[in-house]
């Protein structure tokens, strides 16, 4: 719950969240990754580091972390290379992905563990899948089992590499960026969207990209909630509008402060809870 | 010999035509408005009537069966909501006439123009001159001296630039053009203050954590929000025109006034936002609304830019 957070630190995460990590060099990256796994050895967790390259090579990525050798010992830690996890990257399973991330949970309960951490470089994923809007919704469908699972996940990705990344960043809870803002995110819940942060012109065709990839119930309205969201513009507010046109059902809203309010009347945009857009 | 009566003059149906038609008595409404009814329905126009109780009595009881040919009938007295409420209003009714792409007139009482808070009505009546030049419909504004005052009367002729001159519609003696109205209606254009609180803005974001703590220090509560929002609106807009916002604030006679300066090249033109923009997702709506969370607003030319001014009365 709550708003964005922009962190300039891995650590302090707990069991649940979700952390993106924008990196500009891969040197960055390998340490912050050793540094968010060393406070999952701390916790009893399952660690799991992800990358596109090969195992022994990820290994000495995270040769500064003193306790590396003693975890992959006992087999707390797994590091696995990026398309051994991901069989088809180019096609995303998202459903299938999302239900091995659970069952890697479980196991990890199961062998005695306090919960399972990922630490992913997803680079060359975000890059091979075929389109953007699939990889989006992996990590809206990622985010929401991380809600319900003993799961804390780290995704790396190099920002000059990765199409959208503001967009991608919005995807989570806690989000580093090295070129960009931290101003909004948007979360699924069941049929629920949930809007936290700022969204203004400069961030509009951001969520206009991740409306468009949440994978939305067609049979009833989508809902979406704006209690979290403390700022809309108009030009936020026409990516919103256009949403609703092209939600099959409609779309619901709740939640809208006074000021999000105001913009959303300026497109017809009913606040009290009424279907807007293309109802049945 | 009586000239035969030509209900809309020349009005071919092309563009906007706007009366101000001024009556003290029952018969000269009725005189006015039958033959304009009965040309619209002959020529296959929707004919639209917009009217206060009196009026409305009055051309039900002389219209009798044609009533029910009429496209709408309605009372004004449900119309006002304020000023940019009901011209949200007006303005869809008029973007539905205009999608059947065909002529159509209206018979239009502003009623509340009898209240103090209705009188800004009077600036889009001369807005619109402009802002909807383009629309095919004759709009023609009933106005009462009985239930007026001479004032409110003498704006109208003022605003509309043509009235009714006996047998058909002549140039009003007293139109002004819409500039010149407007000019002397918002607040006067005065030289920023030195000591202007001012900055500028390359980035929105940081255009409104400064205007959050400056309107935080200048005691606004719960207006704080939408003093935010309206300014962000104009800085989105001038970052568009030219990549910087020159933002700054100020107290003159009792308002704080808000200005945003771009380097253009941008429009400067003071009808700009006075009307709703197009119904459709499109652009257009910031300046808009700027203008309808502000209690005031003026446009001036700077350069090559444009500074616009919102102005808020605690």
């Amino acid at each position: 719950m709550g708003v964005p957070t922009a962190v300039s630190h891995p650590v302090g995460r707990r069991r649940g969240d979700h952390l993106c990590w924008g990196y500009a060099d891969y040197d960055q990256f390998r340490h912050t990754a050793a540094a968010f796994l060393e406070e999952g050895r701390r916790a009893g967790e399952q660690l799991l580091f992800v990358g596109d390259r090969a195992v022994p090579t990820l290994l000495d990525d995270l040769s500064p972390w003193s306790a590396r050798d003693e975890v992959l010992a006992t087999g707390q830690l797994c590091v696995q290379e990026l398309t051994e996890v991901y069989e088809c990257m180019a096609d995303l399973d998202v459903e299938g992905q999302v239900a091995t991330f659970r069952a890697r949970c479980r196991s990890a309960l199961a062998a005695g563990y306090s919960g399972l951490r990922v630490a992913a470089d997803v680079t060359a994923l975000i890059e091979s899948v075929r389109d953007w809007d699939r990889f989006a919704a992996y990590e809206l469908s990622v985010d929401e089992m991380m809600s319900t699972q003993p799961a804390t996940g780290m995704c790396g990705w190099q920002e000059a590499r990765a199409d959208r990344p503001g967009a991608l960043s919005a995807l989570h809870r806690y989000q580093h960026r090295e070129s960009g803002p931290v101003v909004f995110s948007v979360r699924r819940r069941g049929s629920v969207l949930r809007l936290t942060g700022e969204v203004d012109a400069s961030v509009a065709d951001d969520l206009a990209a991740v409306l468009r990839a949440a994978e939305l119930p067609v049979a009833r309205p989508v809902e979406v909630d704006l209690t979290e969201l403390d700022f809309i513009d108009v030009a936020g507010t026409r990516a919103l509008a256009r949403f609703c046109d092209s939600a099959p059902a409609g779309v619901r809203i709740v939640g809208a402060l006074d000021g999000v309010s105001r913009c959303l009347d300026l497109f017809g945009l009913p606040v009290d809870g009424r279907v807007a857009g293309c109802g049945p | 010999v009586t000239p035969a009566v030509r209900p809309t003059g020349t009005w071919d149906g092309r563009a906007f035509g706007h009366e101000a038609f001024v009556f003290s008595t029952d018969d000269e409404v009725v005189a006015r408005c039958l033959p304009f009814v009965d040309e619209g329905l002959a020529r296959g126009e929707a004919v639209v009537v917009v009217a206060g109780v009196r009026v409305r009595s009055l051309l039900e009881d002389a219209l009798g069966d044609r009533l029910g040919q009429l496209a709408s009938f309605d009372p004004a007295e449900g119309w006002w909501r304020g000023g940019h409420e009901t011209l949200q209003a007006y303005d869809s009714a008029l973007q539905q006439l205009q999608a059947t792409g065909r002529p159509w007139r209206l018979i239009g009482e502003p009623a509340w123009l009898a209240d103090k808070d209705g009188r800004v009505w009077s600036r889009f009546e001369a807005a619109v001159n402009r802002c909807y030049a383009h629309l095919r419909y004759y709009s023609l504004c009933l106005h009462d001296r009985r239930a007026l005052t001479p004032a409110v009367v003498d704006v109208a002729l003022a605003t509309h630039p043509l009235t009714w001159g006996g047998s058909g519609p002549v140039p009003s003696p007293q139109y002004v053009g819409t500039d010149a109205y407007l000019r002397s209606v918002e607040p006067p254009w005065t030289q920023r203050p030195p000591d202007a609180l001012r900055t500028d803005v390359t980035w929105a974001p940081d255009g409104r954590t400064w205007v959050r703590e400056v309107v935080d220090r200048q005691g606004w509560r719960g207006r704080g929000a939408e003093i935010v929002l309206a300014v962000h609106e104009l800085v989105t807009n001038a970052l568009r025109a030219g990549g910087r916002a020159e933002v700054s604030t100020w107290p003159e006679n009792g308002w704080t006034v808000w200005e945003v300066a771009d380097s253009g090249p941008g429009l400067h033109d003071p009808v700009a936002g006075y009307v709703p923009p197009a119904t459709d997702t499109s652009g257009g709506r910031g300046l808009w609304l700027a203008r309808s969370l502000a209690d005031d607003a003026s446009v001036a030319a700077a350069g090559p830019g444009t500074r616009l001014r919102l102005y808020f009365r605690p």
